[in-house]
């Protein structure tokens, strides 16, 4: 059947190229590798500040600390004094100007634009040799950031070893470093282990705020970051680092994002040696998403509050170039994740974010998201292992709380088999507070979990509201602990679906899938549900040519067709988000297991083996709704969805086969449009052959019809 | 056997007979084999009609690196952003003083969450910028009050009964509901200073 093949190969080239596209890259920088962890985090340096930097406009200066409490305001107009004889008037002056390790840089209220550094670099600057980025801007070696420090960095910081640099204001918004959109980054600390920033803002980039990359040992204290194209604080390759009391909003991408923090459990289990990184009392709302932990690494978050993004906290591999992929070893503990529900594709809609960066308004509130999200999310995993999330509070999201799904390897560039099912296993979900707030007011959540089905030991306790699916691994008091558990290699196929659909998201080109709910798509425009009504056309066309070919004048039979039909109404409803959690998909496939049980029961003597298949497809339907209700069947890589998908396939070119075929005339019940005396009946709908018993009922290809009832005369002289 | 032309293909076919006349003009197993045909080819068609729509989820393969939004640096001026960040809508600095309250988390526009009205105030050395007003809500709204002192102190809003330690140096916010009408006081305990006055109607 050549059309049939062509249409399934079709499908299936489709499917394996939808597979091999991967989401946009988070960002493009020169191989870096991991710090060799002989560092550590930097203490703070109180005392006299060695280097100075302020304006000259004294006037304005006496304003801004005139309302500063007293013992502040008299020690900054002392360093002032001080500052206007040996001071600088700009940030990057005084980093120039460090030349020993250990050096304190106190920078007084103020606005600092940092006119020298702040225009597009001339002469060589402007000729460098480098790859482009498919982002537009080169991607320089150190040795080419470090001739040309201004090229992609309002401030640079290359080299220095542990540099001080503190704002001396009552608040951090006192000392104010502004990007105005002409850099990549405001501030790059590169290759500078020590380094400790405290008390002020950085904001207004096409990339980075606070950008560290390949420390060794980084303090962020009590620093706020905002109006990014990506993100506000990036660091990178980086080890023994800490941020805390910090604040990072308005960012197309995350606020806070420890991308390929060192990955110093990697082989580990349970049991961690030590976080490379720590986030503590910092808030990150109103970006894309909160956290972004791409190879986030040995992450200890907690005490951190992700709230007013698109989705609150994503760590994943799912893009290429990270060193120490797959994810794994992060701990979130007693955050505070609620109300992630902000649509900020509309941006991208309406051409918003089509218009250069200083155009589109961050400071109004607009943000320009990077990346495909499920918006209404709490914490995302997208591939990751060994992941602890324990007593946080999650609440007021309008999709789910967690988020869990595998992320095969080739999509991070990784093609070797045996890593492909590399993830997303054994994370912990333990002691977490759902739907409520710390002061114990009801904000519950749509969902508790969606997960995808895939990866071993995943576990989840203490949940409360319904989850996708409904049945999932419990764990046990100790780490490693899982009752209820399995080892799918592959997730269910229609989340799958959905994944691959929702991936094709690309800000630039403002293409929003239309099948994805991420992006707005509802009811019958979602692909689950498209899936949901092509397979239940398919099912009813296919089942119902069946039932009337084989079975219609049997009562099993056409009992079985009327709920297989009920089950595949539910099964559409069932796909909607309103219903995908609740009791009606496992209804669903309980009806149709039942459909087909009881149809291939009846067929078994017509059609032996086509028989049994029929049942055989109807036992795996019904092992699938106890698979989602009752306890996930442990062992199998593959889930009963998928074994019931293949086998269906099968079993829908199996059945068009079966009913178009001659029936045999060893009928389960006589046909009442044949007179054995007369031979056919000319109206029959049927084609009987005459005599009565000629051939013997068997599967083997059309029946021998019997002799000729109209012979030719001629042809018995010929 | 003789090959006759199927009657349902010539004009004076009958849409009722159609069956029968094929049926006679030809053998059953020739007659057999195409009707077996005809279905396959429906069955076919059906399927790929299926196939068709399980694919329109597919689409074209996009390239390994999508790029993200552009990333042009701005060559000319941008207008000045030195505005303070609103920290209504966040519950990690709650504590025992302070009611927190934080709206609703129902909405899905980026002004989800913020107040109704935010009140900035700065107390320093005994005066209190802007001098203590009267400041007019409808019954419901939700109000961040933003304030700014150099001591430590108590901050209360009489009539909601929502209080908030004040830290010396530090901007901190108290974020409440006015649901009953009246005028209330906004005070700090220990300085004993009225910062404003809350008129609700």
């Amino acid at each position: 059947m050549p059309r049939i093949r062509k249409a399934l190969t079709a499908l299936a080239a489709c499917v394996v190229v939808l597979a091999g596209a991967a989401p946009a890259a988070a960002h493009e920088e020169r191989p870096v590798g991991f710090p060799d962890g002989s560092g550590s985090v930097p203490e703070y340096r109180d005392g006299e500040p060695d280097l100075l930097v302020c304006k000259s406009d004294r006037a304005d200066f006496e304003r801004r600390v005139a309302g500063f409490p007293a013992e502040l305001r008299e020690r900054n107009l002392r360093l002032f004094e001080r500052c206007q004889d040996d001071g600088f008037r700009h940030v990057q002056e005084a980093v120039d100007a460090v030349d020993e390790a250990g050096t304190n840089i106190a920078i007084l209220p103020g606005l600092y634009q940092e006119e020298p550094t702040q225009h597009e670099p001339g002469g060589e600057c402007a000729e460098l040799k480098a790859p482009d980025s498919s982002f537009g801007y080169q991607i320089l070696s150190y040795e080419q950031q470090k001739q040309c420090p201004a090229n992609q960095n309002l401030i640079a910081i290359l080299g220095k070893k542990d540099l001080q640099i503190e704002g001396t204001g009552a608040s951090r918004g006192d000392v104010i470093i502004d990007g105005q959109y002409t850099k990549l980054n405001v501030i790059r600390a590169d290759g500078s282990d020590g380094i400790y920033f405290r008390n002020f803002t950085a904001q207004r980039s096409t990339f980075n705020s606070l950008y560290i990359l390949a420390g060794d040992g980084f303090v962020i204290d009590d620093v706020l970051t905002r109006w990014n194209d990506e993100y506000g604080f990036l660091t990178f390759a980086s080890d023994h680092g800490l941020y805390k009391d910090c604040e990072s909003y308005g960012n197309g991408d995350s606020g806070i994002y420890p991308g390929s923090a060192s990955d110093v459990n990697s082989g580990r289990g349970y049991d961690v040696e030590r976080y490379s990184m720590e986030i503590t009392g910092c808030r990150s709302h109103h970006n894309m998403v909160g956290y972004s932990g791409t190879a986030g690494n040995s992450v200890w978050a907690h005490d951190n509050e992700f709230d007013h993004n698109m989705a609150g906290a994503t760590m994943d591999s799912a893009f290429p170039g990270h060193p120490g992929l797959p994810q794994d070893h992060a701990k979130f503990e007693r955050n505070l994740i609620h109300d992630n529900n902000l649509d900020y594709y509309r941006y991208v809609r309406d051409g918003t974010c089509a218009k250069p960066p200083a155009e589109r308004g961050y400071e109004k509130g607009v943000v320009c998201p990077q990346i495909s999200v499920p918006v209404g999310s709490g914490v995302i995993t997208a591939g990751g292992n060994y992941n602890l999330f324990e007593d946080n509070w999650i609440y007021g999201q309008q999709r789910t709380a967690f988020v869990l799904h595998s992320v095969p390897a080739f999509i991070r560039g990784e093609n070797s088999v045996g890593k492909q099912w590399d993830t997303s296993h054994h994370n912990r979900y333990i002691g977490n507070h759902l739907g409520v707030d710390r002061q114990g007011n009801s904000r519950p959540n749509k969902t508790s979990v969606w997960w995808d089905g895939q990866g071993e030991g995943n576990c989840w306790s203490d949940l409360s509201g319904p989850s996708n699916p409904p049945t999932l691994p419990s764990c046990g008091s100790s780490p490693g602990e899982v009752s209820g558990g399995s080892d799918r290699i592959v997730g269910e196929p229609v989340k799958l679906a959905q994944l691959l659909v929702c991936a094709e998201y690309d800000v630039k080109a403002r293409k929003l899938p239309a099948g994805c709910d991420w992006y707005g798509a509802r009811g019958v425009e979602r692909v689950e549900t498209q899936i949901a009504l092509a397979v239940a056309a398919v099912l009813a066309l296919v089942g119902g040519m069946l039932w009337w070919r084989t079975l219609r004048r049997d009562r099993w039979g056409t009992a079985a067709a009327g709920v297989g039909l009920a089950g595949l109404v539910l099964d559409v409803i069932g796909s909607a988000s309103s219903y995908a959690h609740t009791a009606i998909p496992p209804v669903a496939l309980l009806l149709l297991g039942l459909w087909w049980g009881v149809t291939g029961w009846r067929l078994r003597e017509q059609r032996t083996v086509f028989g049994w298949v029929t049942v055989g497809l109807g036992v795996l339907t019904l092992l699938d709704a106890f698979d989602k209700t009752v306890v996930l069947i442990p062992w199998t890589p593959l889930g009963p969805a998928w074994l019931r998908t293949l086998v269906g396939i099968v079993w829908v070119l199996w059945a068009v086969v079966a009913a178009a075929r001659q029936p045999l005339h060893a009928d389960a019940a006589p046909d009442p449009d044949v007179d054995p005396d007369q031979g056919v009946n000319p109206d029959a709908g049927t084609e009987q052959p005459v005599p009565a018993a000629t051939a013997p009922a068997t599967d083997d290809g059309p029946t021998d019809p019997g002799p000729d009832p109209d012979p030719d005369p001629k042809a018995a002289t010929a | 056997m003789t090959h006759r032309t199927p009657t349902h293909l010539t004009p004076t076919h009958r849409a009722s007979t159609h069956h029968a006349s094929a049926r006679d003009a030809s053998t059953p197993r020739t007659h057999g084999r195409r009707a077996t045909a005809r279905r396959t080819r429906t069955l076919v068609l059906a399927l790929v009609l299926a196939a068709a729509l399980t694919a329109a989820g597919c689409s074209r393969p996009t390239t390994h690196h999508k790029p993200g939004t552009s990333h042009d640096t701005a060559t000319g001026p941008v207008d000045p952003a030195t505005q303070p960040p609103d920290e209504s809508g966040s519950d990690l600095h709650d504590d025992d003083h302070g009611d927190g309250s934080n709206g609703s988390g129902a909405q899905d526009t980026p002004d989800d969450g913020l107040p109704d009205k935010t009140v900035r105030i700065t107390v320093a050395g005994g005066k209190v910028t802007p001098p203590p007003g009267r400041i007019e809500l409808d019954r419901g709204d939700r109000v961040a009050l933003v304030v700014t002192t150099d001591r430590a102190d108590e901050l209360h809003v009489h009539g909601v009964d929502a209080s908030t330690a004040l830290a010396a140096g530090r901007a901190t916010t108290l974020s409440f509901t006015v649901d009953r009408t009246g005028l209330f006081e906004v005070e700090t305990h220990e300085s004993e200073l009225i910062l404003t006055q809350l008129l609700v109607r």
